[in-house]
C-alpha cells in the first residue's frame, strides 16, 4: 500500500516517550496538531509509491520551497489509514519548483475536527518519522537541478543563488 | 551557513583575549566547571567601548523576545537575524553571552534549541572550540528539544571531536527516535573524509 508524506516541522514533537507520564495508549498529544496545517478543510499531503521510488523527488521538491539548505523532517503513513478514518483525497497539483514532483500531490478533503482527531490518534504510534540532514538535502536539490528538474523561477529568491552557485561549482569541478 | 568571517575587521575594533570569562555570574555546578575550563584566544572584532554586561543583556533580550516565535527549518527568523548581527558586531563576546544563557537555561527550550542549531552552523573560527564544547554539554540537557538542537548543531559543525560525546549521549538517551538521530549523526561524522 502506498504512503502519504506529510511535512512536519520538527520530529521531536512526535516522541511518545516525552509524553509518557500522562498520555494514554491510542491517544496523541495535542502538540502534533501544529503539523497538520489544515486550510478550508484541506490538508496537503504527497503520494509516495510503495517502493518509495518517488520519495527523494518529493523531498527535494518540498525542501526547494524553503529559503536555505537545512534539515528536513517529514512523516509517512499508510494511505489505508485515511479511508479507515473516512477521509477522502483528491489528486491536485502541488506548488513546488519541481513540476514532476507536483504530480504526486494530494489533498485530504472535507476534514472536520473529529475526523482529524481520529486520524491523528490513529497515526501517532504508527507514523514513520524521518529526518534528512542538511547535507543530504543539499545533494538532493543539486541533483534535481543538474537533471533539469527544477524550475528556477519558482524557487525562493534566497535559495536560488545558493543552488546556482553549487551547480556552477559542481560543473567547474 | 551564515558567514561572519569576512565582516569582522571593521574599523574601530580591537582584538581581545578571553580565558573562560563569563559576562555574568551564574549558578555553580558541573556546567560551570566545564565552561571555566574553556580557554581560547579571541581576535574577533569587538568595539572597545562595549561592555560585556551590556552585550549579555542585549543577547538575553533577543532570547526572551523569541519565546513566541515559531521556528521552521530552512526558513529565516527574526531571532537568528539578531544573533547574527550580534556576533558580527561583538564577536566572541556575543557567543560567550549565548553560551552563558544556554548553560543556565535562561530561555525557552525551543529558543535555545534554535540557537544551538545556528551556533553549530555559524562560520566563526575564533569561537569554534567554545561552540563545540557548548554543543557537547547541551547534549546532556534535560530538555529533548535542547539535546536535539545540540545534535543538529554538531551535525552542522562536522567536527569529529564530538563523536565520543555523541556516543555517550546516544547510550543514555531515553527517547528512541532521538537516539536513532544521534546514531545517524555519529555515522556521518565517522564517515566524514
Amino acid at each position: 500500500m502506498p504512503s502519504f508524506l506529510i511535512r512536519i516541522n520538527n520530529k521531536r514533537t512526535w516522541d511518545r516517550e516525552a509524553y509518557a507520564e500522562w498520555l494514554d495508549i491510542g491517544q496523541a498529544p495535542a502538540d502534533v496538531f501544529r503539523d497538520f496545517r489544515v486550510a478550508e478543510g484541506i490538508l496537503s499531503v504527497w503520494h509516495i509509491e510503495n517502493d518509495r521510488s518517488n520519495l527523494n523527488l518529493v523531498v527535494a521538491a518540498l525542501a526547494a520551497t524553503r529559503q536555505s539548505f537545512d534539515v528536513f523532517d517529514y512523516a509517512l503513513f499508510n494511505q489505508e489509514l485515511t479511508s479507515s478514518s473516512d477521509i477522502k483525497f483528491l489528486a491536485t497539483a502541488g506548488d513546488t519548483p519541481i513540476p514532476s514532483a507536483n504530480l504526486w500531490h494530494r489533498d485530504l478533503t472535507a476534514l472536520t475536527a473529529n475526523k482529524l482527531s481520529v486520524l491523528v490518534n490513529t497515526l501517532f504510534d504508527v507514523i514513520e518519522k524521518e529526518r534528512i540532514s542538511k547535507q543530504e538535502v543539499k545533494s538532493l536539490i543539486v541533483e534535481a537541478a543538474r537533471d533539469g528538474k527544477i524550475e528556477f523561477a519558482l524557487t525562493n529568491d534566497v535559495l536560488r543563488p545558493q543552488i546556482l552557485t553549487l551547480i556552477g561549482s559542481a560543473k567547474s569541478g | 551557513m551564515t558567514v561572519l568571517e569576512s565582516q569582522k575587521d571593521h574599523s574601530g575594533t580591537v582584538g581581545t583575549t578571553v580565558v573562560g570569562q563569563l559576562p555574568h555570574k551564574y549558578e555553580k555546578g558541573e556546567t560551570q566547571k566545564i565552561y571555566t575550563r574553556l580557554s581560547y584566544n579571541s581576535t574577533s572584532a569587538i568595539n572597545s567601548t562595549e561592555n560585556p554586561q551590556r552585550i549579555y543583556r542585549e543577547v538575553l533580550a533577543s532570547f526572551r523576545d523569541a519565546q513566541d516565535e515559531v521556528f521552521e527549518f530552512g526558513m529565516e527568523s527574526t531571532f537568528l537575524d539578531k544573533l547574527c548581527r550580534q556576533v558580527r558586531h561583538y564577536g566572541s563576546i556575543a557567543i560567550e553571552a549565548m553560551a552563558s544563557i544556554i548553560l543556565s537555561n535562561k530561555a525557552k527550550p525551543h529558543v535555545i534549541a534554535e540557537a544551538l542549531r545556528w551556533l553549530g552552523d555559524v562560520n566563526h573560527r575564533d569561537s569554534h572550540s567554545l561552540r563545540l564544547r557548548l554543543l557537547e554539554e547541551a547534549l546532556r540537557n534535560e530538555s529533548r528539544w535542547i539535546r536535539d538542537g545540540a545534535l543538529l548543531g554538531l551535525d552542522a559543525m562536522g567536527d569529529k571531536h564530538a563523536i565520543a560525546h555523541l556516543n555517550f549521549a546516544a547510550e543514555v538517551e531515553s527517547i528512541a527516535e532521538l537516539r536513532k538521530d544521534m546514531k545517524d549523526v555519529i555515522t556521518r561524522l565517522v564517515n566524514m573524509s
